[in-house]
C-alpha cells in the first residue's frame, strides 16, 4: 500500500489523544473541556480509520460513523447540562461546582 | 408399615403457626381496631392459641404414626411445606445442598409435642395475661413466629436448616425480651442476650463448616444412608477417610459452643436471667420450657459425633456439673421470684448436660420433658403470683398468699415437689437417673455423683424458700395498699430488677386493689401443668421406661451405665431433697414474720453469702472487661473522630477504622478535575500493570 | 436453523427492546400532544409497556429462543435475556418509585419515564453485546439517559452539580473505552467478542494489552471501581433520590453484565488482566467500605456502599480467569457467572428497597438523606423501620437474606477458583460493613427521635408497592434461593 504509513496515524491520534486528556485534566471552562472530550473522540475515529485502512476492512471506517452519532448526541445534552448550570449558577468555572464532596 | 402414614401433614407443623404470624402481622392489629379492644383481642389470641393446638393436633397424628412403623429405624424424611410429601431443594449449588425437609423421628416428634403442647397451654395463659397490653396483637405475632422457627430447629434434616430455625428462635427471643421497648432496660437485656448468643452461634456456625468440610454434607440421615450422622455411625467420611476421635473433638466442642450459648450454660449463662424482663408467658416458654433447651436437643441429635469423642462427653459433663451448682448457689440468694427460676432454670439445664455428658442422652431429653413441665408450671404460677399482687416481683414483699390464691397456690405446690425431687413425682424420676448415669462416668463418677445430690440439696432449699417467703411465711404487704400504687418503680431491687413486668395486667384492672386471683384463661394451664408435674415422670420410670425405649432410634449408643444402682440412688436423691426441705424448715420456720434468714447487716459482712448474691462477679467482670475498658478506649477514639458509631467492644476497631476513613474521605475533593486526575492516574497504572504482567507472562 | 434468519427473525429477539422505544415514543407525543396535563397517565403506561417487555423477555427466557444477532453483533443468549429481566424488573421498581415522588416536587415532566425506558433498553444492549461497538452504543444510550435524569431537578443546585459531574467525567471514561476498543480491534482485527475468544492468544501485542487496560477503566468507571470511583457518592447524593435508586440497581446490573462478556472472552488472556482486576476488586472492597463508614448522608453511605458491592462482584471477574484451568476452574467460572447475576438480582431489590424506604419517608414533605433524619423512626413508623432494617441487613450480608445467599455464592466461588487471597478479604471488609449498616439499624431502633412524630408519610401507592416488593423478593430469595436458581443457572 501506498502513502502514509499506519504507524504514523496511530502515534499521530495518540499524541491527539493525549493533548485531549491534558485539556480535561487543566481546563476550567466546561465547554472546552467538553471540547477536548470531543479531541479524545475524534482521536479514536482516526485510530479506526488508520486500522481500517490498514485491515482494509470496511468495519472499521463504519464505527467512525458510530461514533460521530454518539458525540453529536453528546453534545446536545452536554451543552444543554452546560446552559442548565449557568442558568442556576450564574458561572461555568467548573472549579465552583464543589457543593458536594467527601 | 415401613412408611411413616401421613406424611404429606408434617409440613402442617410448622405450617400453622406460621400461617398465624403471618396473619397476626398483617392483619392483628387492624382486627383489633376494628372489632373494638374486647373482642378483637379474644379473636386475635384465641387464633393463636388454636393454631399452636392444631399443630400440636397434628403432632399427635404423626406420634401415633410413627408408633404404628415398623422396622429398626423408625425415621421418615417429609416436606416442611404442607401436603407435600417428598423434600423440596432449597440450596444446590455445586455438592452444597441442603432441603427444605424434615426429619421425623421420635426424637424431632417428642420436642414437636413438648413445643406446641406446653406452647399452646402457654398461649392460652397468656390471653388473659397480656389483656390489658396495647401491643397485644404484636405480642402474639411474635409468639407464633417463636413457636415457627423452634419447629423448624427441631424438624430440620439438615444442620444448616436447623440454624436457621436456631437463629429464629434467637431472634424472636430478642424481640420478646424487649417486648416492652420503652423501658431501656428490657432493651439493654434484649442486647445482652442477642450478643451473648451470638458468641455462641460463632462455635456453632464454624461448627457446620467443619462437618461440612469432612463430611461434604449438611444432611443427618438420607433414606439411603448417605447423611453425616449415618456416616458418623459407620465411622467413614464418603470419600473413605476414617471418622476419628480428633476429628469429632473439634466438631464436638465447636457445636458445645454453640448449645452453651443457647443453653445458657457457664459462662455463657449471663444471658438468660436477665431475659425474665420479657412477659412472664414468654420467661415460661422461650426461657425455660423450650428454646433453652435447644442446646441439648441439638447435642442429642449430634450424639454420633459426641460419643465418638471421650473428651467432648467429659467437657459436655463437667461444664453441666459446674453450671448446676454455680447456679444454684445464685439462686440461694435472689429475692426476684422471677430470678430464683431463672438461675433454678440454669441449674437444671446444667444437669441435662451432665446427662448428655455421661453418655445418656435419652436420660438429658427426659429431664427435659420433666423440666419443661415442671418450670413451665413454676414460671406461669410465679407470673399468677405478680398478677394478684399487682406487679410486685420482690419475694420480701409477699407472703400469707396460701390462703388467699388458693389455685396458685396448691398448682405450685405440684410444681414444688417435683422439681425438688421427690418420689414419686416428675422431677424425681428424671434427675435420678441422670444422676445415675453420672455415677458411672469414668473412675471419678461418684465424686461428681456427689456434686450432683448437693445441687439436689441446694434445689430442695432454694425452692423451699421461695414456697416460704410466697406463700408460707406472714404476709408483709399491705393489701390495701396493693394496686394503688404505680409502674412498680419502687420496688427495684438496684442492679437486677426490672420490676416492671405484668404493668399490662395491672392496667387491666386500675381501680381494683388487693390480692385477686387470676382468670380461667390463667389457671386451666396451671391446672394441666400441675397434672403433668405430677404423674408425667411415669414415663419413664425405670421399671418400664417407655420413653427411653421410645427415644432408642434417634440416640446413639454409647458406653453410659449406671453407676449406682436404682434403690440406692433413689434412696440417697430422697434423702438429698429430704435435707433441703428440712433444713429450709429448720430455718425459715423460726423466722415466720420477716421471712428472712440473715439481717442486712449480716448480709454484707458474709462472703458466702455477699459471692452468689453478687453473681459470682460474673456479669461484673463481663461488664467491666467489655463494657467498661471497651468503652473508654473507644470514647476515647470517638472524640477524635466525632462519630456515633454502636458502642461497646467493637468500638475501638470502629474507631480506628473510622479514623481511616475520615482520612481518606478528605480525598472526595469534590472537585471535577481532582476525579478525573485520579481517573487518569488508574488508567496509567492499570495499563503499566498490564504490559509488565503481560512481559512476565511472555518472558517466561 | 433451517434457512437463514430473516431480518424478522432479528427483530423478534430484541422484541423487548422495541416494546420499549414503543412505549417511550407514545410517552414523548403522547405528553406534549395528547393527555397533557393528565401526569399520572405517564408512569401507568410506562409500567404497562415495561410489563409487557417482561412478559416477552420472560418468554423467550423459558422458551429459550435465544441466539446471535443481527450479524452476530447482539448475542441473545441466556446471559442477555436473564439480564434483561433483571434491568427490567429494574425498570418497574424505579418506575414505582418515581410516580409520587416526582409529582409532590414537581418535577412531573413528561420526558422523565421515555428517558429511563431508554437507559433501560440500552443497558439491556450492553447486556446482550456481541461486538464491542454495541457494547459502547448501549453504554452511551444508558449513560446519556442518567446524564439528564441526574439534573432532572432544575431548580436543585446539587442536582445540576451531580449532573455536570456524571457528565463531563462519563464522557472522559467513555472516550477510553472507545480507545480501548480501537487498540482492541487494532491487535486483533475484530471487535466481535465470540471471534476475539480465538484469537487474542495469539495477538498477545503492546497493543492488546493496554486495549484490555482501556477496557477495564471505560467499564470499571460505569460499575464504580476504585479509583474510577469519585463521581458516585456525589451523583447519588444530588441526583433526585428515584433517579439514584434507578442508577444504582441498572447501571451496576449493565456494568457488571457486560464486564462478564469481556472478561469471559479474554480468558485466554486472562494472565495479562488478571492481577490488574484482582488489585481493583481489593481496593475496591477495602476503600468502598472504609469511606462508607464515615458518612452521615444515607444516599452517600449508599454510593459508598455501591462501590463496596462492586468489589464482591470484581471478585467473580477475577475468578472468571480460571475458566480454562481444568475442571475446577471450569466450575468455579460457572459459579461465579451464575453467582453474580444471583448478586446482581439482590442488589437490585435491596437497594432499591433501601432508597425506597427513604422515597416513602420523603412524602412527609422534607426530604430524608441523613441518618440524623432515620433517629427513632422504629418509635412512629415501626413497618417502614423494618423494612429498612431488613435492608440493611441484606446489604450487610447477614443472612437469611438475600444479600447473604448472593454474597455466599461469590465467596464460594473464588474459594473454588483458588482465590483464596480475595475471598478472604472479601470477608473481612464484610465484617467492616457491619459497621455502617448496623448503625442505621442502631440509629433507627435503639435512639429516641429528637423531635416530636412528624405527620405520618401520606400513603404513596407507588413507593410503598415497590418497597413491598423488593422487601418480599430479598426475603423470599433468601429463604428460597433456589427459585432464582432456575432462573440464574441458565447461564452456563
Amino acid at each position: 500500500m501506498l502513502g502514509v504509513p499506519t504507524e504514523y496515524f496511530l502515534v499521530l491520534s495518540g499524541i491527539l489523544f493525549t493533548i485531549g486528556v491534558i485539556g480535561v485534566l487543566i481546563k476550567r471552562n466546561p465547554i472546552v473541556i467538553f471540547m477536548c472530550i470531543e479531541l479524545m473522540l475524534n482521536a479514536v475515529n482516526l485510530t479506526f480509520i488508520a486500522l481500517g485502512r490498514h485491515f482494509v476492512h470496511v468495519n472499521g471506517q463504519m464505527y467512525v460513523i458510530f461514533v460521530m452519532a454518539v458525540a453529536a448526541a453528546e453534545v446536545a445534552i452536554g451543552l444543554g447540562i452546560i446552559v442548565a448550570l449557568f442558568r442556576s449558577k450564574e458561572t461555568i468555572n467548573i472549579d465552583e461546582v464543589n457543593l458536594m464532596k467527601y | 408399615m415401613h412408611e411413616l402414614p401421613s406424611a404429606n401433614l408434617v409440613g402442617l407443623i410448622t405450617g400453622l403457626p406460621l400461617l398465624g404470624f403471618l396473619f397476626h402481622a398483617f392483619f392483628g392489629k387492624l382486627i383489633i381496631t376494628r372489632m373494638g379492644n374486647a373482642v378483637g383481642k379474644r379473636v386475635v389470641g384465641g387464633l393463636a392459641t388454636a393454631l399452636v393446638f392444631a399443630s400440636f393436633g397434628v403432632s399427635l397424628i404423626i406420634f401415633s404414626g410413627l408408633l404404628s412403623m415398623e422396622g429398626e429405624h423408625k425415621r421418615a424424611f417429609a416436606s416442611l411445606i404442607p401436603f407435600l410429601s417428598k423434600p423440596v431443594a432449597w440450596i444446590d449449588i455445586a455438592g452444597f445442598k441442603a432441603n427444605f425437609g424434615a426429619l421425623v423421628d421420635p426424637l424431632s416428634i417428642l420436642m414437636c409435642l413438648i413445643v406446641t403442647g406446653i406452647g399452646g397451654l402457654i398461649h392460652l395463659y397468656a390471653t388473659g395475661y397480656m389483656a390489658a397490653d396495647k401491643d397485644y396483637a404484636r405480642f402474639f405475632t411474635y409468639m407464633n413466629l417463636f413457636i415457627f422457627f423452634m419447629l423448624v430447629l427441631v424438624l430440620a434434616d439438615n444442620i444448616l436448616l436447623m440454624f436457621v430455625g436456631w437463629e429464629g428462635v434467637g431472634l424472636c427471643s430478642y424481640l420478646l425480651i424487649s417486648f416492652w421497648y420503652e423501658d431501656t432496660e428490657n432493651s439493654k437485656a434484649g442486647n445482652k442476650a442477642f450478643i451473648v448468643n451470638r458468641v455462641g452461634d460463632v462455635g456453632y456456625a464454624l461448627g457446620i463448616m467443619a462437618i461440612f468440610a469432612f463430611f461434604g454434607t449438611l444432611t443427618f440421615y438420607t433414606a439411603d444412608g448417605k447423611g453425616f450422622l449415618d456416616a458418623a455411625i459407620a465411622g467413614k467420611a464418603a470419600n473413605g477417610a476414617d471418622f476419628t476421635a480428633e476429628i469429632a473433638l473439634v466438631i464436638g466442642l465447636l457445636l458445645f459452643v454453640g448449645a452453651c450459648g443457647k443453653s445458657a450454660q457457664f459462662p455463657l449463662h449471663v444471658w438468660l436471667p436477665d431475659a425474665m424482663a420479657g412477659p412472664t408467658p414468654v420467661s415460661a416458654l422461650i426461657h425455660a420450657a423450650t428454646m433453652v433447651t435447644a442446646g441439648v436437643v441439638m447435642l442429642t441429635r449430634m450424639s454420633p459425633i459426641i460419643v465418638k469423642s471421650e473428651t467432648v462427653l467429659l467437657v459436655v459433663a463437667v461444664v453441666g456439673l459446674f453450671t448446676a451448682i454455680f447456679a444454684a448457689t445464685i439462686a440461694l440468694t435472689q429475692n426476684d421470684i422471677k430470678k430464683v427460676l431463672a438461675y433454678s432454670t440454669v441449674s437444671q439445664l446444667g444437669y441435662m448436660f451432665l446427662g448428655c455428658g455421661a453418655g445418656a442422652f435419652g436420660a438429658g431429653m427426659f429431664h427435659v420433658t420433666t423440666h419443661a413441665f415442671f418450670k413451665a408450671l413454676l414460671f406461669l404460677g410465679a407470673g399468677s403470683v405478680i398478677h394478684a399482687l399487682h406487679h410486685e416481683q420482690d419475694m420480701r414483699r409477699m407472703g400469707g398468699l396460701s390462703k388467699k390464691i388458693k389455685v396458685t397456690y396448691l398448682t405450685m405446690l405440684a410444681g414444688w415437689v417435683a422439681i425438688c425431687g421427690i418420689p414419686p413425682f416428675a422431677g424425681f424420676w428424671s434427675k435420678d437417673e441422670i444422676l445415675g448415669y453420672a455415677a458411672g462416668i469414668h473412675s471419678f463418677g461418684m465424686l461428681i455423683y456427689a456434686v450432683g445430690l448437693i445441687t439436689a440439696a441446694l434445689t430442695a432449699f432454694y425452692m423451699s424458700r421461695l414456697m416460704w417467703k410466697t406463700f408460707w411465711s406472714d404476709q408483709r404487704f399491705d393489701e390495701a395498699a396493693l394496686g394503688a400504687h404505680g409502674h412498680g418503680g419502687d420496688s427495684h431491687d438496684a442492679l437486677h430488677d426490672h420490676g416492671n413486668d405484668a404493668h399490662s395486667v395491672h392496667d387491666a384492672q386500675p381501680h381494683s386493689s388487693g390480692v385477686k386471683e387470676s382468670p380461667p384463661s390463667m389457671l386451666v394451664p396451671l391446672v394441666i401443668l400441675a397434672a403433668l408435674s405430677v404423674v408425667g415422670g411415669f414415663i419413664g420410670t425405670p421399671f418400664n421406661n417407655f420413653f427411653e425405649h421410645f427415644l432408642e432410634p434417634s440416640i446413639a449408643r454409647s458406653e453410659a451405665h449406671h453407676g449406682v444402682s436404682f434403690l440406692t440412688g433413689a434412696a440417697l436423691g430422697t434423702i438429698a431433697a429430704a435435707i433441703g426441705i428440712a433444713l429450709a424448715y429448720t430455718l425459715y420456720a423460726k423466722r415466720r414474720a420477716t421471712g428472712e434468714l440473715l439481717t442486712e447487716a449480716q448480709k454484707a459482712g458474709n462472703l458466702l453469702y455477699q459471692a452468689p448474691a453478687n453473681l459470682w462477679y460474673v456479669d461484673r467482670f463481663f461488664y467491666d472487661l467489655f463494657v467498661i475498658r471497651g468503652g473508654n478506649i473507644a470514647v476515647a477514639l470517638w472524640r477524635v473522630v466525632d462519630q456515633n458509631i454502636i458502642d461497646g467492644l467493637v468500638n475501638a476497631v470502629a474507631g480506628i477504622t473510622g479514623l481511616f476513613s475520615e482520612l481518606f474521605r478528605r480525598l472526595q475533593t469534590g472537585y471535577i478535575r481532582a476525579y478525573a486526575l485520579s481517573m487518569l492516574t488508574g488508567v496509567v497504572l492499570v495499563v503499566i500493570a498490564l504490559l509488565w504482567s503481560a512481559m512476565r507472562t511472555m518472558g517466561k | 436453523m433451517p434457512g437463514s434468519p430473516t431480518i424478522w427473525d432479528d427483530l423478534t429477539l430484541i422484541l423487548p427492546l422495541i416494546v420499549l422505544w414503543i412505549t417511550s415514543f407514545v410517552l414523548l407525543l403522547g405528553d406534549v400532544v395528547v393527555w397533557k396535563k393528565n401526569r399520572d397517565l405517564n408512569p401507568i403506561l410506562a409500567i404497562v409497556g415495561t410489563l409487557i417487555a417482561l412478559g416477552i423477555a420472560v418468554y423467550q427466557t423459558i422458551s429459550l429462543t435465544g441466539d446471535k444477532a443481527f450479524a452476530r453483533s447482539l448475542n441473545m443468549d441466556a446471559l442477555a435475556q436473564v439480564s434483561m429481566i433483571a434491568l427490567l424488573v429494574t425498570g418497574l421498581l424505579a418506575i414505582l418509585l418515581a410516580w409520587t415522588y416526582l409529582k409532590n416536587r414537581g418535577l412531573e415532566r413528561g420526558e422523565y419515564y421515555p428517558l429511563m425506558l431508554l437507559s433501560v433498553s440500552g443497558a439491556a444492549l450492553m447486556g446482550a453485546a456481541n461486538d464491542l461497538i454495541v457494547l459502547f452504543i448501549g453504554l452511551e444510550i444508558l449513560s446519556f439517559a442518567l446524564y439528564v435524569m441526574a439534573g432532572f431537578s432544575r431548580s436543585d443546585i446539587r442536582s445540576e452539580e451531580a449532573s455536570i459531574k456524571y457528565f463531563l467525567l462519563g464522557a472522559f471514561a467513555s472516550a477510553f473505552l472507545l480507545y480501548g476498543i480501537a487498540l482492541v480491534y487494532g491487535a486483533t482485527q475484530t471487535t466481535q467478542l465470540s471471534e476475539l475468544a480465538s484469537r487474542v492468544h495469539s495477538a498477545q501485542t503492546p497493543m492488546l494489552v493496554a486495549g484490555i487496560g482501556l477496557l477495564i477503566v471505560g467499564l470499571g468507571f460505569k460499575a464504580a471501581v476504585i479509583p474510577f470511583h469519585q463521581w458516585t457518592p456525589d451523583v447519588y447524593e444530588g441526583a433526585p433520590t428515584s433517579v439514584t435508586a434507578y442508577m444504582a440497581g441498572a447501571a451496576k446490573i449493565a456494568a457488571f453484565v457486560a464486564m462478564l462478556r469481556v472478561f469471559d472472552s479474554l480468558a485466554p488472556v486472562s494472565s495479562v488482566w488478571l492481577g490488574a482486576i484482582q488489585a481493583l476488586a481489593v481496593l475496591t472492597m477495602v476503600f468502598g467500605n472504609l469511606l462508607a463508614i464515615a458518612q452521615t448522608n444515607v444516599k452517600r453511605m449508599l454510593a459508598y456502599s455501591s462501590i463496596a458491592h462492586a468489589g464482591y462482584l470484581m471478585v467473580a471477574i477475577a475468578t472468571l480467569a480460571h475458566r480454562l484451568d481444568g475442571p475446577r476452574g471450569a466450575q468455579a467460572g460457572e459459579l461465579a457467572m451464575t453467582g453474580s447475576l444471583f448478586y446482581l438480582f439482590a442488589y437490585t431489590f435491596m437497594t432499591l428497597g433501601a432508597f425506597g424506604v427513604l422515597i416513602y419517608l420523603s412524602n412527609r414533605g422534607k426530604d430524608y438523606q441523613q441518618i440524623e433524619d432515620l433517629r427513632g423512626l422504629v418509635r412512629h413508623d415501626p413497618r417502614t423501620a423494618y423494612a429498612m432494617l431488613f435492608f440493611m441487613l441484606s446489604l450487610g450480608g447477614i443472612p437469611p437474606t438475600m444479600g447473604f445467599m448472593g454474597k455466599w455464592q461469590i465467596f464460594y466461588a473464588a474459594l473454588s477458583g483458588g482465590e483464596i487471597m480475595l475471598a478472604i478479604v472479601m470477608a473481612l471488609t464484610s465484617v467492616m460493613a457491619a459497621f455502617y449498616y448496623l448503625k442505621i439499624v442502631y440509629v433507627m431502633c435503639f435512639e429516641e427521635p429528637r423531635e416530636a412524630a412528624p405527620a405520618p408519610a401520606q400513603f404513596s401507592f407507588g413507593a410503598s408497592l415497590s418497597v413491598l416488593l423488593s422487601a418480599a423478593a430479598t426475603i423470599l430469595f433468601g429463604i428460597m434461593p433456589g427459585l432464582l436458581y432456575t432462573l440464574t443457572g441458565l447461564v452456563r
